[in-house]
């Protein structure tokens, strides 16, 4: 018997950031796993089907855009959705292009930089899982 | 025969007075000849006390002759032209005229005062003092003071010079110092702008979202009054966070870099922790930190030693540019060697070749674009505060960079008075 659809999921380093979405999301009625490692979430994403994540891009260990690279190759139905503190700097070997055109040319559902707007932000979730289902 | 003896006998008495008369006469010329060594001895000696009245009087240095229980009893024009008053205003003054009275304390003893004054001078402290002049202006001058016996007793004799020029060009060249440390403080930090946003960025993000999510929960109805509790809870920690960021971006960008504080260097280590951690991620660099816990307080201005930890971080960073990001790695240390030490271990290219210490030259970079101003200043800073900073290369690759400080309780710089300026 397949897995259920594991809905929403947030992986970002900070913890206070973590919680913060988790409750934005739950004041729109949705419940979110949640994690802090890059490695972890990569452990359960590879055993476990995933429908959203939102993605931190700034993380020790693995940044948020190798992540998404991996992911896409284990779980290429998995909607992806960029947050960032900061939406400049360059990754190791992209010099020259943007974090967001490498989000989004990786498949990335929407890219935000924080602080962001709810309504943009939980209209952003909406969709994605809409996206999923159908 | 009676004749003859007759006339023996008055040449006899002829020649007696004239053997009296010749004594006599040398008794006066040696007596005159006396009063005159004794008159040369005399215009001699009034010469000397002339010539040296009249050199004491020129002396370009002020001179000040007190008893020992601090009364005034001479001083020459340089000292009349130093204090701002007159040899009739100064005589029979106690020598508290001229000590600032805020320095004066309780104590009524101006004899002891002079001792620690001399006592302070003996320590070789090489600051100055401040004398307080007649309109009440204060003047830092150097005093060396002796002891000296005259037929009245014991006197004290000050030798009083205004240091006030090299003074004020030791407090210019301190100004062009803290300038420069400050200059180089909002370098780094300018360097590191976009990581400090980002820092910043989190707490505001969790803040807004926490803020957005009670909004909804109290239009939707949901969640009740706990959760509001809980997410306006979570808003005031996240919004501390955002101050002790700001106030410590604020530190380093401030000009004049305040007191030195005692304080726990373990605290100094975290707080540059907090304002690299998103340089760190955006270089991939990975920080660890090894602090001993109950280390002995250091006597240290926070500020300045955190600049010196920023840069010793940056440039580890900086270092590891070429490292393969799985090894980027800086390890900080805290320890207690008999000094309080801190070290900065990374994985990169090591220290340049021709000698460790040049890193510590003034205008020595391996950077395109560094000014090589970093870490000299680093060293004067970590020197002024009666400690060392060094370089080495680490076992297996990589650079130490270290920097040690006193334990304020192993403090061994003599504390000079309270009135020293």
């Amino acid at each position: 018997m397949p897995k259920p659809i594991e809905q929403v999921n947030i992986l970002d380093d900070d913890a206070s950031v973590v919680r913060s979405l988790q409750e934005l999301l739950a004041s729109d009625g949705l419940m979110a796993r949640v994690f802090q490692s890059p490695s972890e979430f990569l452990a359960y994403a590879n055993n476990n089907p995933l429908g959203l994540v939102i993605l931190d891009v700034w993380m020790p260990e693995i940044n948020g855009l190798e992540v998404q690279a991996r992911l896409k190759k284990v779980s290429p139905q998995t909607r992806v959705i960029i947050i960032t503190g900061r939406d400049e700097g360059f990754l190791a070997g992209t010099e020259g292009r943007s974090l967001r055109s490498l989000a989004i040319e990786n498949g990335a559902f929407a890219f935000l930089t924080k602080p962001f707007d709810d309504e943009e932000f939980l209209g952003f979730v909406r969709s994605a899982l809409e996206s999923v289902e159908t | 025969v009676s004749l003859s003896v007759s006339r023996l006998f008055i040449r006899l008495v002829g020649l007696l007075a004239s053997l009296a008369i010749a004594v006599q006469t040398v008794s006066i010329i040696s007596l005159v000849l006396e009063r005159k060594r004794r008159r040369r001895a005399e215009v001699s000696l009034q010469r000397s006390e002339k010539r040296m009245r009249l050199i004491a009087e020129a002396s370009p240095n002020g001179t000040i002759l007190a008893k020992p229980e601090g009364q005034i009893v001479w001083a020459n024009p340089s000292a009349e032209k130093l204090v701002g008053y007159t040899r009739d205003e100064l005589v029979g003054k106690s020598i508290d005229l001229l000590i600032p009275e805020r320095f004066r304390g309780p104590c009524s003893d101006s004899r002891a005062r002079f001792l620690s004054l001399a006592a302070a001078r003996r320590k070789g402290t090489g600051q100055a003092l401040l004398i307080r002049r007649k309109d009440g202006s204060e003047l830092p001058v150097e005093v060396e003071l002796s002891e000296i016996e005259d037929s009245e007793g014991a006197l004290f004799l000050a030798v009083v010079v205004d240091v006030s020029a090299r003074t004020k060009a030791e407090s210019e060249a301190q100004q062009y110092r803290d300038e420069l440390a400050h200059f180089t403080r909002v370098e780094i930090l300018g360097q590191m702008a976009g990581s400090l946003a980002h820092e910043l960025n989190q707490p505001l993000s969790s803040i807004m979202n926490n803020a957005n999510a009670g909004r909804r929960f109290i239009a939707t109805g949901r969640g009740g009054i706990a959760k509001i509790d809980e997410l306006l809870t979570a808003v005031v920690a996240d919004a501390r966070r955002a101050g002790s960021i700001i106030r410590g971006i604020r530190g380093l960008v401030r000009k004049g870099e305040g007191e030195r504080s005692f304080i726990d260097v373990n605290r100094i280590v975290e707080d540059v922790l907090q304002l690299v951690h998103s340089d760190a991620l955006k270089r991939h660099c990975k920080v660890e930190a090894e602090l001993t816990p109950g280390l002995p307080m250091v006597k240290v201005n926070p500020v300045l030693i955190q600049q010196v930890l920023l840069n010793i971080i940056v440039n580890a960073f900086d270092a590891m540019s070429d490292t393969v990001e799985e090894q980027r790695r800086v390890i900080i240390r805290s320890e207690l060697t008999g000094f309080v030490k801190v070290s900065v271990r990374d994985f990169g290219r090591g220290l340049p070749s021709g000698g460790a210490n040049r890193i510590f030259d003034h205008f020595f970079s391996t950077k395109p674009k560094g000014l090589g101003m970093g870490l000299a200043i680093a060293r004067s800073i970590i020197i002024s505060h009666g400690g060392e900073l060094g370089a080495d290369n680490a076992e297996g690759g990589g650079a130490l960079v270290y920097f040690s400080l006193p334990a304020a309780g192993n403090d061994s710089t003599a504390s000079p008075p309270s009135w020293v300026a």
